[in-house]
């Protein structure tokens, strides 16, 4: 049981006090604290253990890396509203959105560097076909409607539903990946299929414009997962669903290092608490084994009252 | 046809143009055919189109004078 005493104690501690703000802010890792704040690894994780040994946050592995987020606990919640009360005051916030920034530019010269091989490289990691055939068979319970394919790449599942859907749109951030797109959407008789350049974080659609949504093997590539699905939330009309196609917790650290993925997998759990604040009602996700299982996630976005009662 | 757009290129799906708008200000866009840009009036901003494929990415928008 922590006290009141620990607590402080963790806190009392410039560091430390910065390590609590930032994990208030957002989930990150202690690699990114320590560019943040120009210290040592083994320097962070040791505020880090302090801090989470007083319950003030909670670390997570995964892989050889470790997540800190700010913990859910009464005390920890009275001392997260004493530290919003001086804001940000080091600028470490902006400071951590110029590493992700990095991080991001580095993600888009791979992807750029890899779009004319992307499909071969894909098929390295999972068999498209049975992963593809469980989400066209998820989605046929009810009419796509409008599409959206965000992080669509070179735009495979706009070729798989774009032809039962009503309209279909492809996004994604890489220019060369919607360029290679657009050669095999023309050549599968898609090219009437729009792609646009586009962020996951900030989609050029309307609130509520959209049936469907499916991100296939993109969220690994989001250092703020749970951001591209509210933002997605948001465009969906109500009725309409989001599908998150994504690999299941793993240890294949070479995709971190080499395939530019942030995330080396997610859990059931951590998807479906991201619909359901997103407001969706998330259903049971389906998995798919094989060399990294991949498992489907299916969000609803409920319908409006009037429309259930017709 | 009319769109928000004032007129689309040849090219794309009206039905998908009007879910299209701004990613910052989520308002409507004009379509600029000379200038091969997408107007948002709302956000003071020009986003290009290259190679055919609108850059709807807020970084690579034209700030409007």
């Amino acid at each position: 049981m922590t006290t009141l005493i620990d607590m402080f104690r963790a806190l009392a501690d410039p560091t430390r006090l910065r390590i609590a703000r930032l994990a208030r802010n957002m989930e990150l890792t202690v690699g990114e604290l320590a560019h943040v704040l120009d210290q040592s690894q083994p320097r962070v994780s040791r505020h880090v253990r302090i801090l989470a040994e007083a319950d003030l946050i909670d670390r997570r592995k995964e892989g050889s890396w470790v997540f800190v987020r700010f913990a859910d606990g009464e005390l920890a919640a009275s001392a997260g509203a004493m530290l919003a009360h001086e804001g940000d005051p080091e600028g470490d916030v902006a400071r951590l959105e110029a590493v992700r920034a990095d991080r991001v530019a580095a993600a888009e010269d791979y992807f750029a560097q890899h779009a004319s091989n992307w499909d071969r490289l894909r098929m390295l990691h999972v068999s498209d076909n049975e992963v593809e055939t469980a989400i066209q068979d998820m989605l046929a319970q009810r009419p796509l409607g409008a599409l959206m394919d965000i992080g669509t790449g070179t735009g495979r599942m706009l070729e798989l539903l774009a032809p039962k859907a009503r309209s279909a749109i492809g996004i994604d951030r890489s220019a060369e990946m919607l360029r290679a797109a657009r050669g095999k959407l023309e050549a599968a008789g898609l090219g009437h299929c729009p792609v646009r350049q586009g962020d996951m974080f900030a989609l050029p659609a309307r609130d509520a414009s959209v049936n469907t949504i499916v991100l296939h093997q993109v969220l690994h590539f989001a250092h703020r997962p749970e951001l591209a699905i509210a933002e997605a939330a948001r465009v969906l009309a109500p009725g309409g669903r989001l599908l998150v196609a994504d690999f299941a917790p793993h240890d294949h650290e070479e995709l971190r290092r080499d395939h530019a993925h942030a995330r080396l997998g997610f859990a059931d759990d951590a998807v479906n608490e991201w619909m359901a604040q997103a407001g969706l009602i998330a259903n049971v996700p389906e998995h798919l084994e094989g060399k990294l299982t991949v498992t489907i996630w299916l969000g609803e976005k409920p319908a409006l009252e009037a429309e259930k009662a017709a | 046809m009319s769109t928000e757009w004032g007129g689309a290129p040849p090219d794309v799906d009206p039905r998908v143009l009007e879910v299209l708008v701004c990613p910052l200000t989520k308002q409507p866009l004009r379509y600029d055919r000379d200038a091969q840009e997408l107007i948002s009036t709302s956000a003071g901003l020009a986003y290009p189109i290259r190679d055919g494929i609108p850059v709807m990415l807020i970084e690579e928008a034209r700030k409007l004078d």
